[in-house]
């Protein structure tokens, strides 16, 4: 027995040449044959359908919450089998799952974390104060469009994409928020900031934007700028105003090349 | 009649019926314009109203809508359906789509009571108007951004109709009253009314969703798994099965992490390995994924795989707040794998790492001044240019902190258009009286100027910022010219201040609760830090109690004459090989480098 493992074992070095390293192996999908159940999911998958079991006997069965390294080996041949951790004692899931019960993506949070009734009543307010400006800013807005004759107008297009993006972008007039992009995406689409009926004389437009590099890297996230540029206009009295704004970026990230266009056009 | 105080008059009145339960009866806004255009400050239009000019009205404000600009298109509609004139054509569909598209862009700026009192407008024309399932969809949607659905409900409960309600109608009704169940405790009744939900419903994967979470939570695990298996995989393989919009894939990640947590909770973990795989990458939902499926692996005794999820996760997210979780389970696993040195060291650059911050954490919560600076860069998280902060990076925080803080945005923004609004109420205070004699507030103008350039000295320290505010709201008070005090549009002037006033003691109270959440998040850091901390402890002495008995073992296994399995093989082959020769130990069939792309 002794000379047949030796044979075996001579047949098989001088099978592969002791000098060569083993040529890896080809990377490749791996298959559901594999020994290891580690690369690839199962082949059928164990999600019951509607004809699973009847639910009734299924869900009779208490889970259980094994602790973890609870089977430990005892060979005495093999190394000696590492003590059960003590370490986190494994979470129950349920508990975990009622975590995302509001996440069902019709509201903005879970409703386990909104029971708190001062931040309830705190929303309520913010609503009803909300609504109250709103209103108040309506009321200015209707009378504005009595009260001047000069109107205004602005358009921003940006041309810098797909290179770089706009992340976010604000146009304020005299510091007044009167256009925001909010959460939507600033594409190469023209962005219209609805006329106004405006005070004639000297204004400041402002326009924010935070421009994002528009391709995926590792550091893609850190780069970028927010610029901000204010514009001092006339608006004639009696005549409709109308802002171009044109923006543009030629550098190659982390270099920069900003380029901003304004072009101001009066109507009769 | 003075027609500002008139117009005061009814919105003081018609506020507590915006609020109850009914629409009210009488607009405020009607009364108004018809004031204003009586007493000349609008010209009334020349032309007569037409259906053409009611049509082009409502194109224009739809594209105002359509192009960020929701204002504009409430004020436009505002003449058509408060007006008096236009209401001969209150038959016509183009004037229930103004109603509708009030109320949508109303709601869209923020203005939830005013858009419900639209909406209700809408909905009292009859079920069988063609806006009727669009109007009945937004105070849903009202309810739901609002998170007042059981007022919501009882609005919708309460309309009078002749004609039973819509399919759709019904479904959007019956998922409200899920909601409110399901909040309410009422989980039979909850699950009753989501099953109510058909497929046909844009809500039918959210309350499948809710089903199965409700079926878990009464521990009835094979009842959760059917419902949320519906959502990610039909038995029919229908393209057709349900209605889907943007919201289904969010879900159906979550289906997903639901039904691994199910799976591992039935000790399934095989299931849940599948489950948590189904994944996809693009998913915010994959960090959870990964640690959980790398935890039911090492529950299961499949270290390898556990480490391979651990190693993916390490790569993707290596700032994710679960970091300090995931090195020791990794360190758990080179445990259960007899890698004790590996052990130590992975446990070594944990304590390295993590006790400088479980003292930094601690002194935080000691001193509230420390924690304003946290504050400041919590919110600048997401800005460019502002370097990382580790602690920010581990702080769990609540969603309801980045929701309380768009709230402060929003109020800063509609603030910040007070001044503007106030200059209008004096411009026509001074039309009215004859001129404003600006020289009276010179010293507190030049104030004004002086607090605004505090402004962006105070940004990014919420209190600091309330402060300023508040400064500039009592400065903005004193600068107003003393002849626009008093007149007929004094009282909405003063209004719109007061409405300044209370938005800054409301903004003190957002950033309150906001800095409650973080220093909630903070205390929560602190205590994972701590027991993790612990937990190293431990494990860094079952690794040494391990070694110490796999030395034994080895002794004892050498004094009887065996060699350990890899001595054993070695020497024997090396015992074979020539001089020229080198050994080449065995590497096993898992090369682990080369299944990175496992997925």
């Amino acid at each position: 027995m002794k000379h047949l493992t030796l044979i075996l074992a001579s047949l098989l070095i001088a099978a592969a040449p002791a000098h060569a390293r083993p040529k890896k192996k080809p990377r490749s999908t791996p298959s559901s044959s594999s020994s290891s159940p580690l690369w690839a999911p199962p082949s059928t998958p164990p999600a019951p359908t509607a004809e699973s079991p009847s639910p009734a006997t299924a869900d009779s069965v208490t889970p259980p919450t094994p602790p973890p390294g609870a089977a430990a080996e005892t060979e005495v041949a093999k190394p000696a089998p590492a003590p059960p951790p003590r370490a986190l004692a494994p979470k129950s899931r349920a508990a975990t799952l009622a975590a995302n019960e509001g996440a069902a993506n019709d509201a903005k949070d879970s409703t386990a974390a909104a029971a708190n009734p001062d931040l309830e009543r705190l929303r309520a307010d913010y609503d009803r104060l909300r609504d109250e400006l709103f209103r108040a800013r309506s009321r200015a807005q209707i009378v504005e469009e009595g009260l001047w004759t000069s109107r205004l107008s602005a358009t921003f297009r940006w041309k810098g994409g797909p290179s770089y993006l706009v992340h976010h972008a604000s146009v304020r007039l005299d510091g007044a928020d009167i256009w925001d992009s909010g959460d939507k995406p600033v594409t190469d689409d023209l962005v219209t900031v609805a006329e106004r009926p405006v005070k004639p004389g000297a204004h400041a437009l402002t326009l924010r934007i935070d421009i994002r590099p528009g391709k995926k890297s590792k550091d893609s996230d850190k780069l970028g700028y927010v610029s901000e540029h204010t514009f001092a206009i006339i608006v004639p009295d009696g005549k409709r105003t109308r802002v171009a704004i044109k923006g543009d970026e030629d550098g190659d990230a982390p270099e920069y090349e900003p380029e901003i266009e304004v072009e101001l056009e009066t109507l009769k | 009649m003075i027609p500002a105080a008139l117009f005061l008059l009814l919105a003081q009145q018609a506020d507590a019926p915006a609020s109850a339960s009914a629409p009210a009866k009488s607009d405020p806004v009607s009364q108004y314009l018809t004031d204003l255009e009586q007493s000349g400050v609008l010209a009334a239009p020349a032309a007569a109203p037409s259906l053409p000019q009611l049509k082009e009205t409502l194109h224009a404000a739809e594209d105002d809508l359509v192009t960020g600009n929701p204002e504009a298109a409430t004020t436009r509609l505002f003449r058509v359906v408060e007006s008096p004139r236009w209401s001969s054509f209150s038959y016509a569909p183009e004037y229930e789509a103004a109603e509708f598209t009030i109320g949508r862009a109303l709601a869209r700026s923020g203005a939830y009571d005013s858009a419900k009192r639209y909406l209700l407008r809408v909905l009292g024309h009859g079920a069988k108007h063609p806006y009727f399932t669009a109007a009945y969809r937004m105070i849903v949607d009202v309810a739901l951004e609002t998170r007042e659905q059981a007022t919501c409900l009882a609005l919708l409960e309460g309309i009078k109709l002749e004609d039973p309600l819509p399919r759709d109608s019904e479904n959007e009704r019956a998922y409200l009253r899920g909601k409110v169940a399901y909040e309410k405790g009422d989980l039979p009744g909850a699950a009753a009314a989501f099953g109510e939900v058909d497929r046909q419903s844009r809500f039918h994967a959210s309350a499948l969703y809710f089903r199965g979470l409700i079926a878990a939570r009464q521990q009835r695990f094979a009842m959760a798994r059917r419902n949320l298996c519906e959502i990610v995989e039909q038995a029919d393989k229908d393209r057709f099965s349900f209605f889907i919009d943007g919201r289904y894939y969010a879900i159906k990640d979550l289906a997903y992490l639901a039904l691994g947590r199910i799976a591992h909770e039935q000790g399934k973990y095989d299931d849940a390995y599948y489950f948590y795989f189904r994944v996809p990458e693009d998913s915010e939902r994959l960090p959870d994924a990964l640690f959980e499926a790398a935890w039911s692996m090492f529950q299961k005794g499949e270290y390898e795989a556990a480490g391979a999820f651990i190693e993916e996760f390490d790569r993707l997210f290596p700032k994710s707040p679960l970091g300090p979780d995931v090195m020791l389970l990794h360190a758990m696993i080179d445990l259960k794998s007899c890698q004790f040195e590996k052990v130590r060291t992975t446990l070594d650059q944990l304590v390295k790492t993590y006790v400088p911050i479980e003292a930094e954490v601690a002194a935080l919560i000691k001193d509230p001044s420390r924690r304003a600076v946290l504050y400041r860069r919590l919110l600048s998280r997401s800005e460019i240019g502002h370097p990382t902060d580790r602690i920010v990076e581990l702080l769990k925080i609540d969603s309801r902190f980045y929701r309380y803080f768009s709230y402060l945005v929003a109020l800063d923004r509609e603030v910040g258009q007070l001044p503007e609004n106030v200059a209008v109420w004096d411009e026509m205070t001074a039309k009215s009286t004859g001129g404003s004699k600006g020289a009276d507030a010179t010293e507190a103008v030049r104030l004004v100027q002086e607090i605004r350039e505090l402004q962006p000295m105070a940004a990014g320290d919420p209190e600091m910022e309330n402060r300023v505010g508040l400064l500039l709201h009592d400065a903005r008070r004193a600068a107003r010219p003393v002849s626009t005090r008093g007149g007929p549009f004094a009282d909405e002037a003063t209004q719109a201040l007061v409405l300044g006033g209370d938005a800054q003691r409301l903004r003190a109270r957002l950033v309150a609760a906001t800095t409650a959440i973080a220093e909630a998040a903070l205390v929560d850091l602190d205590n994972r830090l701590r027991h993790m901390l612990v937990q190293a402890r431990l494990t860094h002495i079952d690794a040494v109690i391990g070694k110490k008995k796999k030395l034994e073992i080895e002794i004892a296994n050498l004094r009887e004459g065996r060699y350990p399995a890899e001595m054993f093989a070695q020497l024997q082959l090396e015992g074979l090989m020539g001089d020229d020769e080198e050994y080449w130990p065995f590497e096993g069939e898992h090369w682990s480098d080369e299944y990175d792309n496992y997925k």
